[in-house]
């Protein structure tokens, strides 16, 4: 057993003692939870009268609301939709399960957002007034960040409802740093957040390589640029490739997706944190011989020539099909190549993060925050019984909510071995012949939603875990740009300055890449057009939200 | 001297002739590329480089995974919906304008002609028109793809062009036998005006049929979108298609013949009518001249 | 003369009465007529003036909770998205890819269904002659998003286009990557999907050509070309300047449509017109009044460029929309 599954290990059974106590501590009254008399007293109508009446003792309120209740969301498709699901799971499905062990039904009404930009379509239903009772999207997106979305009348601050989502509050209570991250500078909640409780969800892509060729070619998986061009080269000129390397180009630029491989020049895209200071990362030195770099390759074809417009399943294909023999993608995708050549010599190895040989360390890897705004839900202003909602949104914060979310329903397909959650054969055999993926997609919550995330699928199979285990950098931690929150002044600045800087260094990046800017020529060009963007005053407003994150209380 | 001419003549026509040949190729061969690549087999199309000129291999593959989409199934339903019950708006709502405006006679004329005319240059534009189907009521409603365009003021105009060419005598009679204007409409003019009428239906019937923007705006709901908005989802955002497992090896070569089979079947109710519309160009060049 | 005289006579007060009673008249004689033109009206103005009304908005910050009305007036006395907008550093390169696109698609995609027309009149065999007119016409019916999806596997490189390429040696390039192809793309296409369904116009004013001029042109000796110069071209003039003054009034609408559909950032350079950045500010960053502030300026731009080209048309040929 490793010191991670220990921590995580201990850090549960902390969990269940304070959850308990906390549990006792409220129950002034001896009600038995999910017993009839609780449930006929709990719920939206009669604690609503509790409220107002602060005399009378507290009702301690229990799953699920009885008679059942509905909310709406902003979703495409409803979710208990099981029509392409094989009924072999419909008793288990995760989200049946939730409606019944709530109570609450949930409404689709349409417009769901994405993880990182709210999608036009749900800017539209902002703007049309008719909000659902909850509302999905990176709120800490939104134009003017989540305190505008509360001053606009949008959605409303929960801070004060506190009472009606203790389990969250008592996550919060045990995790400090957490607390930091969801809320606002002014110590506002504004979310149900969803947050990667477990360690290693932080890093879910990276660089893999066709072990089986490394050993056929007689090469070691490599640690250095040079070292890396060898083995494209090596691949492209024995393997007959049209190139030996391919990725989505929007990896250069999103989530720290290609941070492992430009750790070697100690660069990132956009921001990243070197002891307290902000740093953007096309401003830094090491954009330079990063961006020259990767256009020789391009240049030499060994970087795809299409790779400014492919999809990950495209990246799929070709590293699964042997089209190329290095790719960056995402665990899921490595884990489905290889089952795809399930029974064929085909090995897979991950590529670490490369040293920055100047400083002697890769400060960088892939990386997703624990907390950064996406799937978070909140309650707008036109929800009538936010209690409810609130309550609702809890459950999964609970210890049975995190139990459920994670490892579906216990008996079925988790067991308590030891006081610790393990999968059953249920998952890893399962009769209908579906594999372990795909049947925890089926039993447990998944993301996407406001959960917690504790074990990831990715993690759980021993071939993927050897590709994961070598993205993991720890020193990317200390230098995440995190979700801070912008004032209404900052805003602006960032709306208007740096949806041009970001453009125009995503143009830049894959004009300096594809050869029709030479980083010797153009770069004197490209820092002087960024300072005329303002790039100074957006780098002010990053510092400036990031100290005052800093300062959040935690 | 004649002969020579003639030579001359010849030659500019087999050239002519040869060169239009070439456009009608130019015209024909990327549908034709795509109905070859949806018989195709995945795993051919891969090792296959140069122009297709027969399917490689056959295979029913696509097909099946096109017919696995629901939204494809939802999205014909509600394309079907609104082209309906919109040609039925658009061919009342411009014809009772028309009718309007081809009466002599008429105090109120110039004004609501000025009216309307204005609106073919300023409009409110994408922002204010989005609000305002919004304060209707109408966001997130098929309506909202079917009430505001109910009149295109270039089609009012040219219909307008054709009953203007309805003899008086033909109305005259009517009023006589002390019909109103309604009788004159729906009795005379609009049977009269079945060629303009066909023209109508097939300007707005293609615009419905092509439409996708006004959906993307107005309709959150992805049950509610029509054919086009699936497609633009499948064919140019690229929404992954539900393939795994062994396929996934040429899943780049399979989700191309799929796309071309949804190009292929999303075509086919046009190539059927086609036939039958083409003989109503005529009709339109006959509408268009009199409007020139 | 007599009556010239006699209104000349009347009072302000009695022609307003006049004007009255006379509307009057007309309205009894003809209700039923107002009555069935009502629903127009209705649709026009609910339709098209309301939203004409929200203009206003350029003007404000507007914000969906307080209302078009209730949204305070924005800096500059209402001018700030103008402002905005034009200091906006991408401004030069908006209007440069807007007015490029629209200039080349005029240039070449206005000819090209004049040339059509005329060879196709020129054709002799009338089955020959149908079957191109049948195909030609046939792409218009496809749908942009069908076309563009088409254009976008086209592109690829290892797409129809390189294959073709290939033969001839060519190295394979990603179109819809490199921003020096986009404008190419984006106006061939336009031309391939429009060019026989234009055509119709001029065939119609073609085929309204007395043959007996034809004859006589022919007797005198005149070859094709100058049949064709002289005689065809002259006579649906009206109807090229009729159709040129409409493109012209389109200069700034490049629509965002089809370019919403074909472009990606590494071709912004060359790709990204007006309307999509409008639509990517005004949509996607929640900024209305930014928006419509562009549209406007869009539209008042295109309607004077229709003012500006129906003035020179009616000088130099005598034909005008107006």
């Amino acid at each position: 057993m490793n010191q991670k599954k220990l921590l995580r290990v201990i850090s549960m059974i902390m969990l269940l003692v304070l959850t308990t106590s906390l549990l006792l501590s409220c129950q002034s009254t001896p009600t038995t939870t999910g017993s009839t008399t609780g449930q006929t007293t709990t719920g939206a109508t009669t604690t609503k009268g509790t409220t107002g009446a602060t005399t009378t003792e507290k009702e301690v309120f229990s799953y699920p609301f009885d008679p059942p209740i509905k909310l709406t969301i902003n979703r495409d498709n409803s979710p208990y939709d099981v029509s392409n699901i094989d009924p072999a799971f419909h008793d288990v499905f995760a989200w049946n399960v939730y409606k019944e062990k709530t109570g609450v039904e949930l409404e689709v009404v349409g417009a769901s957002s994405g993880a990182y930009e709210m999608s036009e379509s749900f800017l539209l239903l902002l703007a049309s007034g008719d909000y659902p009772d909850l509302m999905q999207a990176n709120w800490i997106r939104f134009p003017g960040g989540p305190q505008a979305a509360m001053d606009d009348g949008y959605i409303i601050e929960l801070t004060p409802y506190q009472e009606y989502f203790p389990a969250l509050m008592q996550v919060y209570a045990e995790h400090p740093d957490w607390y930091q991250m969801v809320q606002t500078d002014d110590n506002k909640l504004y979310n149900f957040p969803y947050l990667r409780g477990d360690p290693d969800a932080h890093t879910e892509t990276g660089m893999v390589i066709r072990q089986d060729w490394l050993d056929a070619l007689n090469l070691e998986v490599p640690t250095t640029i040079d070292e890396l061009t060898e083995v494209f080269r090596a691949f492209k000129n024995e393997y007959g490739l049209a190139s030996a390397f391919t990725f989505e180009m929007r990896w250069l630029w999103l989530e720290w997706a290609s941070a492992g491989l430009s750790s070697a020049y100690g660069y990132t895209y956009p921001f990243f944190v070197n002891d307290g200071e902000v740093k953007f990362g096309p401003l830094e030195p090491g954009f330079k011989a990063f961006m020259a770099q990767m256009a020789s390759w391009y240049e030499e074809q060994l970087l795809d020539p299409d790779f400014p417009s492919i999809n990950k399943a495209t990246v799929q294909s070709k590293f699964a099909s042997g089209e190329v023999g290095v790719a960056i993608q995402q665990l899921n995708n490595v884990i489905g190549c290889i089952e795809a050549n399930a029974g064929t010599d085909y090995k897979v190895s991950g590529v670490p993060s490369f040293k920055n040989p100047a400083t002697g360390d890769a400060m960088f890897s892939h990386y997703y925050q624990t907390y950064d705004g996406s799937f978070g839900v909140a309650i707008s202003t036109k929800c009538d019984d936010i209690e409810s909602a609130a309550r609702f949104l809890d459950y999964l914060y609970t210890e049975e909510g995190q139990l459920f979310s994670t490892y579906g329903t216990e008996g079925v397909s988790y067991e308590m071995v030891n006081g610790e959650p393990t999968f059953t054969d249920y998952l890893w055999n399962n009769p209908t012949g579906a594999t372990p993926g795909e049947v925890k997609g089926r039993v447990s919550m998944g993301a996407n939603y406001a959960v917690i995330r504790w074990a990831f699928t990715g993690h759980m199979l021993d071939y993927a875990k050897v590709v994961h285990k070598e993205w993991v950098n720890e020193n990317m931690a200390n230098h995440v740009y995190p979700a801070t929150t912008f004032t209404s002044i900052e805003a602006a600045i960032v709306s208007r300055n740096f949806t041009n800087i970001d453009t125009y260094c995503k143009e830049s990046i894959a004009k300096f890449v594809t050869g029709q800017w030479n980083t010797t020529t153009d770069y004197d060009a490209f820092i002087s057009q960024l300072e005329s963007y303002g790039v100074q005053s957006v780098l002010d407003v990053y510092q400036a939200a990031y100290d005052r994150f800093a300062a959040r209380s935690r | 001297m004649l002969n020579k001419r003639s030579k001359a003549e010849w030659f500019g026509d087999s050239i002519n002739v040869m060169i239009l040949g070439f456009l009608s190729l130019i015209m024909l061969y990327p549908m034709l590329y795509e109905l070859f690549m949806s018989f195709s087999v995945a795993s051919q199309v891969a090792k296959h480089r140069g122009v297709l000129l027969w399917p490689l291999g056959f295979t029913l593959t696509p097909y099946r995974l096109v017919f696995a989409e629901k939204t494809i199934i939802s999205g014909y339903r509600n394309t079907f919906f609104v082209l309906s019950i919109g040609l039925v708006f658009n061919i009342t709502f411009t014809s009772l304008g028309a009718y309007f405006l081809s009466r002599k006679n008429v105090m109120l004329f110039k004004p609501v002609m000025i009216m309307i005319l204005i609106t073919m240059y300023f409009s409110g534009g994408l922002v204010p028109t989005w609000l305002n189907v919004n304060n209707l009521g109408l966001y997130n409603t098929l309506w909202a793809l079917i009430i505001p365009g109910a009149i295109n003021t270039f089609n009012l105009i040219l219909l307008r062009s054709y009953f203007l060419s309805i003899p008086d005598s033909l109305l005259e009679s009517v009023f006589i036998d002390g019909g109103g204007h309604f009788t004159a409409l729906f009795k005379v003019v609009i049977p009269v005006s079945l060629p303009a009428m066909m023209v109508m239906i097939l300007y707005y019937g293609v615009g419905h049929w092509n439409s996708w923007f006004d959906a993307l705006i107005y309709l959150r709901t992805r049950d509610l979108w029509p054919l086009q908005m699936v497609l633009r989802d499948i064919l140019i955002q690229g929404t992954d298609l539900d393939i795994r497992g062994e396929e996934l090896i040429n899943y780049e070569q399979l989700q191309e013949t799929t796309k071309a089979a949804i190009v292929i079947i999303t075509t086919v109710p046009i190539l059927m009518i086609y036939p039958f519309l083409q003989k109503y160009f005529i009709a339109g060049l006959m509408v268009g001249s009199l409007k020139g | 003369m007599a009556q010239h005289l006699s209104t000349g006579y009347l009072t302000r007060q009695g022609k307003l009465q006049r004007f009255k009673s006379r509307l009057v008249t007309d309205m009894k004689h003809n209700y039923t007529l107002y009555l069935l033109v009502l629903p127009v009206i209705a649709y026009y103005i609910v339709f098209r003036y309301f939203p004409i009304g929200g203009i206003q908005i350029a003007f404000k910050d507007y914000k969906p909770a307080l209302g078009i009305f209730g949204s305070p007036w924005t800096i500059h006395y209402g001018f700030g998205h103008f402002i905005d907008f034009v200091t906006n550093p991408y401004f030069e390169r908006l209007l440069r890819n807007t007015v490029l696109i629209s200039f080349y698609s005029l240039l070449f995609g206005f000819p090209a269904p004049i040339v059509l027309a005329i060879m196709l009149s020129e054709l002799r065999g009338r089955k020959y002659k149908k079957v191109v007119q049948t195909l030609t016409y046939f792409p218009h019916f496809i749908s942009t998003v069908v076309v563009c999806g088409i254009i976008t596997q086209f592109a690829l490189s290892d797409g129809l286009f390189n294959q073709i390429g290939q033969l001839f040696g060519a190295q394979p390039v990603s179109f819809l990557q490199k921003p020096e192809y986009f404008r190419t793309i984006y106006v061939g296409s336009g031309i391939w999907q429009g060019v026989g369904w234009s055509s119709i116009i001029y065939l119609a004013a073609i085929a309204s050509v007395n043959s007996e001029v034809y004859e006589a042109a022919a007797l005198d000796g005149a070859g094709r070309m100058r049949r064709i110069i002289h005689v065809t071209l002259p006579h649906i003039e009206p109807t090229i300047v009729l159709m040129l003054i409409m493109s012209v009034g389109n200069i700034m609408n490049v629509g965002s449509e089809k370019v919403l559909l074909l472009y990606n950032p590494s071709i912004y350079e060359t790709a990204d017109v007006i309307s999509t950045y409008v639509y990517r500010r005004g949509l996607l960053e929640f900024n209305f009044s930014f928006s419509t502030a562009v549209n406007l300026m869009n539209s008042v731009i295109n309607f004077l460029m229709v003012l500006g080209a129906n003035a020179i048309s009616r000088k130099v040929s005598e034909t005008s929309l107006f």
